[in-house]
């Protein structure tokens, strides 16, 4: 998403009034070779921002490039951070633009992969770049502070980070203070001594004091550098500057209380009334200066405020943009608030009125708030709703609704659903019902429509879709899915032939109720349809959680072919023509490994997997997805002969399990009494089958098929090891249920793995024609799509058994290959064999690319292209890339295409 | 995730599918009436006699003038962010502070 940059945030100030020229502190910035983070901690008033200002300028006259962020309250929030980080990286160094254009993107990817690109970005800059982030301490977010740590962590050699800031930052400084890597500046390095208060007083300020009233004011002042600049305006022009100290440092109160008194006192009544009045602005320019005061002075008066320094900052080159300093700013304001209390409001509202009308949305909408002029707020807040959604400011859009009056959502339907939207996203569900109801009255056919206030009209006509889908997502998430099904149906009558979005979101939650019921066909046509509308509305990541959703379902149709097709063409989708991977990649990745196992290529599941936790650490997956591959991995593990380590790797799936929309046809508590059987704890698996309220004669449901073949498992391997072959045939009454179930269905996945356990059963009880029709089935099921691992994965059982069908005549090839595939052990081509992602870089090492091209080919950090480089070459036991390229080509280690 | 942006549904709603860890999704944390969380009086010492005309400033609080030239600012703040929010207040108008003290429950 395009958006708009308030550009004199980016602007490096330059002082136009040097003070004093501090050469103690600027030795110790310049100093600071080394450094990687400059910190500059000190309360306000203290000259931080004009010491980085002026070290700035040294370093720009010295050739480094100066990226600077004067940061704001609404900087607090990840992706606004970081956006305004990168857009000022740009604008300083403009090669490095890789970040600062995904974050442009309509829907940009999370922060993790911005701060992978940005590493990348810098790395390759020939320059020395300085990134000054100003006014830090509004960033409280841990969050960013922990982002920020990260990037401080990866920082390439040309490149330091310094901070303004009134509190130390969030994230722990102590290793960068141990390596030598950070240089501090305080409070007390801040405040001027007394030669240089002197310096400021007599010499900049021609103030002609002498050296006892020097001392009582750097004393009563404590070298605060506001207070004496304050001080110092007071006594301009004054006859006794002496009596004035005196009085000044024989009294108790608050130093800046008592001064901007006396510097306010000395202002012509006109520019002490414009203060006050534009003292409640961020950012002052003099066209809004005059909306709030109603005179036509505001230019001149800044120009003048400027010149005699009255505390004004310039914000941009042409000096058409100014800020008052922080502190000043906030003595104002509270004359403001203590001298006309009733004033402020009506100041805000005409800032807002103006800042609306020059299209400054978030200024705009902070002054008609503090304003309380609500029905502006309310519409600038009900046209902002679409675009904040999209830049994923849920918080902040569910935090700026909140701060409306309720009374004021009652007429306003657009806004309530909006409204909706937001506590929704943040889990807030329960007083939906009644905003709901509030937003529908607007619909009915006697609604006093004269009374409803829409200020976004487009997103009228959607109202009715828009409520009965609210009313879907609410019914499933209570578990009434014929109630959702039913709103859904009128959600999707309701919306319009362009309301992509509606008719996509009507369509999901039509394919979740039929999926969730086991109809998959009719769920598959639901979600193909749902992709494609929501696809037309521009919203791929939603487009690419829908790809999951069918290949899952062709898996559980046993269309193996078919999924791995789906994936793939999601895979292309997602990363064809990107610089970086759209956010769901990794998920794919996870569904071909899973993929990879059904057909027994374990060494393609693992790449898979491997790939899946790369993306998922630069935030490519979704939610889901840190569970999800780490089931997989489990079973991987298990497949590899090592149930012990796939217990562990599901202990941390169930960690970091966050909940699913999707049916969950796989329940962990079942999977794991599965590999307590395969690791030899069948006591634990039989107190699963104990406790999980299941019988062999639960009614077979979808939802319960997995449930049911696992305790059909347990009862198996209780009759091999008590000799008791009750347990067996009801094992084998329970699978026929099953597969009876799973064939009307059409779940063909579910149905092999019964008859496969059938035949085994049928074989234990001597039933050897049942057993080989019911392994013949299996093998009919299996022959067109490749699976492999439902048959291998029995083991010695089903090794007897496709011997004996191989005797029989029975699917002679493809039992030929199942045999060959259950007693083959996997391959060593090096002592070490290498990892997929170094097989990778290997190939990349092959080709012409640089190193940093290659971590952006990769999406990874230069020092980890290192990392991996070193490990291929000590595996491959070279010392050079040229020797590790030639080594590896005898070794046929690298792809075709690569070879040379 | 399904439903980024077609109603964006909360990460962890889950109600149909508990089954899928055994666990219940209900694991409310802590609560109101905890130690300092909830309303309760609180004085605030700082450096400075801090002009009366700052108590509108300061949500209300009033303010003390003490003879060693401190100033006390009392009042009833109403929860911890509220306590963070004055002393930030101070913090960005230079104050230097002294010391924090809430009553005991």
């Amino acid at each position: 998403m395009a958006r708009t940059l308030v550009e004199t945030k980016l602007y490096a100030p330059h002082p136009r009034h040097v003070l004093v020229e501090r050469t103690r502190l600027a030795d110790r910035l310049n100093d600071a070779e080394r450094a990687r983070l400059v910190l500059v901690s000190a309360p306000t008033g203290f000259g931080k921002s004009t010491l980085l200002a002026a070290w700035a300028e040294r370093r720009a006259a010295a050739g480094d490039a100066i990226a600077w962020v004067s940061l704001e309250p609404s900087d607090d929030d990840p992706t606004a951070f970081w956006t305004y980080v990168a857009a000022a990286i740009q604008r300083a160094v403009p090669a490095a633009r890789a970040a600062a254009t995904l974050l442009e993107d309509v829907e940009p990817p999370p922060v993790a992969t911005v701060l992978a690109v940005l590493v990348n970005d810098l790395a390759r800059v020939d320059a020395d770049v300085t990134l000054v982030l100003d006014d830090f301490h509004v960033i409280q977010s841990s969050e960013v502070a922990d982002q920020l740590a990260v990037l401080l962590e990866r920082l390439p050699p040309r490149v330091r980070v310094a901070i303004a800031t009134r509190a130390d930052p969030a994230f722990p400084i102590g290793r960068l203070r141990a390596k030598g890597e950070l240089v501090e500046v305080r409070a007390a390095d801040l405040r001027f001594t007394t030669d240089e208060t002197a310096a400021y007083l007599n010499e900049v300020m021609s103030l002609g004091l002498d050296a006892p009233d020097v001392t009582a004011l750097e004393e009563r002042t404590e070298g605060w550098i506001a207070a004496l600049q304050l001080a110092a305006l007071s006594m301009a022009g004054r006859d006794d500057p002496s009596a004035f100290i005196a009085s000044f440092t024989g009294d108790d109160r608050f130093v800046v209380d008592y001064l901007i008194e006396e510097v306010l006192e000395r202002q012509p009544d006109d520019v002490r009334a414009f203060l006050l009045e534009t003292s409640i602005l961020d950012r002052l320019t003099g066209d809004l200066c005059d909306a709030l005061t109603g005179r036509s002075d505001g230019r001149n008066m800044l120009e003048a405020l400027d010149r005699s320094n009255l505390f004004v900052v310039a914000l941009d080159a042409r000096r058409e943009w100014y800020r008052y300093h922080h502190l000043f700013a906030e003595l104002l304001r509270s004359r403001l608030n203590d001298e006309r209390p009733s004033r402020g409001e009506g100041l805000h509202r005409r800032a807002a009125a103006w800042l609306e009308a020059h299209a400054e949305r978030d200024a705009a909408i902070r002054h008609a708030l503090a304003g309380r002029d609500w029905n502006r707020a309310a519409d600038l807040l009900e046209r902002a709703i679409p675009d904040l959604r999209r830049g994923r400011q849920e918080l902040t859009l569910r935090r700026l609704l909140g701060a409306l009056p309720p009374e004021l959502m009652r007429t306003r339907p657009v806004l309530t659903i909006g409204y909706v939207g937001s506590l929704m996203s943040n889990g807030e569900i329960d007083d939906i019902d009644g905003l709901l109801a509030d937003a529908e009255r607007w619909l009915e056919a006697d609604a006093p429509r004269s009374e409803m206030v829409v200020a976004d009209e487009a997103e009228l006509a959607r109202l009715p879709s828009a409520i009965a889908m609210y009313r879907a997502a609410q019914s499933r998430i209570r578990g009434d899915d014929a109630a959702s099904v039913e709103h859904a149906h009128r959600a999707h009558e309701l919306a319009g032939p362009d309301d992509h979005l509606g008719r996509g979101g009507a369509a999901g939650f039509l394919a979740l109720a039929a999926w969730t019921r086991g109809d998959l066909d009719e769920a598959h046509a639901h979600w193909t349809e749902a992709m494609a509308s929501i696809e037309r509305a521009g919203h791929l990541v939603d487009a690419i959680a829908i790809v999951r959703a069918l290949a899952e379902i062709r898996a559980a149709q046993g269309r193996l072919r078919d999924a791995r097709r789906t994936y793939e063409r999601g895979l292309e989708a997602a990363t064809t023509g990107r610089a970086v991977p759209l956010r769901g990649t990794a998920d794919l990745h996870t569904g071909l490994a899973e993929l990879a196992l059904e057909a027994n290529d374990l060494d393609g599941a693992a790449e898979h997997l491997r790939r899946s936790a790369e993306l998922d650490d630069l935030g490519l997956g979704l939610p889901q997805n840190a569970a999800r591959r780490r089931v997989v991995a489990a079973l991987v593990r298990a497949a590899e002969g090592d149930p012990a380590a796939a217990l562990n790797v599901l202990e941390e799936a169930e960690g970091v399990y966050l909940g699913e929309y999707f049916p969950i046809v796989r329940p962990i508590p079942a999977l794991r009494a599965r590999l307590w059987l395969l690791a030899g704890r069948p006591a634990d698996a039989e107190d699963w089958a104990a406790a999980c309220g299941l019988s062999v004669d639960t009614p077979v449901g979808y939802l319960r098929e997995y449930e049911l073949v696992t305790l059909a498992r347990v009862l198996v391997a209780r009759s091999a090891r008590v000799g008791d072959a009750a347990p067996m045939r009801d094992a084998a009454m329970l699978l026929e249920r099953v597969v009876t179930a799973a064939d009307a269905g059409g779940r063909r996945r579910t149905a092999m793995e019964c008859l496969v356990l059938l035949s085994i059963a049928g074989d234990q009880l001597g039933e050897k024609p049942r057993s080989l029709a019911a392994l013949h089935r299996a093998l009919d099921l299996a022959a067109p799509e490749g699976y492999v691992r439902p048959f291998v994965g029995e083991g010695e059982p089903m090794t007897a058994l496709l011997k004996a069908a191989i005797a029989h005549g029975i699917r002679v090839p493809l039992a030929r290959r199942l045999l060959a595939a259950a007693e083959t052990p996997p391959k060593q081509p090096l002592p070490e064999p290498l990892s997929g992602r170094e097989l990778e870089v290997l190939g990349l090492l092959a080709t012409e690319l640089s190193g940093p091209e290659i971590a952006e080919r990769l999406v990874v950090g230069l020092s980890t292209v290192r990392s991996h480089t070193k490990r291929i070459y000590a595996k491959l036991d070279v010392n050079g890339r040229r020797a590790a390229v030639r080594r590896a080509d005898e070794l046929g280690l690298l792809p075709n295409a690569t070879r040379r | 995730m399904w439903g980024c942006t077609i109603p964006r549904l909360p990460p962890t709603v889950d109600a149909v599918n508990d089954h899928a860890t055994g666990r219940s999704g209900m694991d409310h944390i802590g609560g109101s009436g905890r130690r300092g969380h909830g309303a309760r009086h609180y004085e605030i010492r700082i450096a400075g006699h801090l002009d009366t005309r700052w108590a509108a400033w300061f949500e209300g609080m009033s303010l003390t003038h003490a003879p060693d030239g401190t100033t006390t600012l009392t009042g009833i703040v109403a929860d911890q962010s509220a306590l963070h929010g004055l002393l930030q207040k101070l913090r960005d108008i230079g104050v230097p502070l002294l010391s924090v003290q809430g009553d005991q429950e």
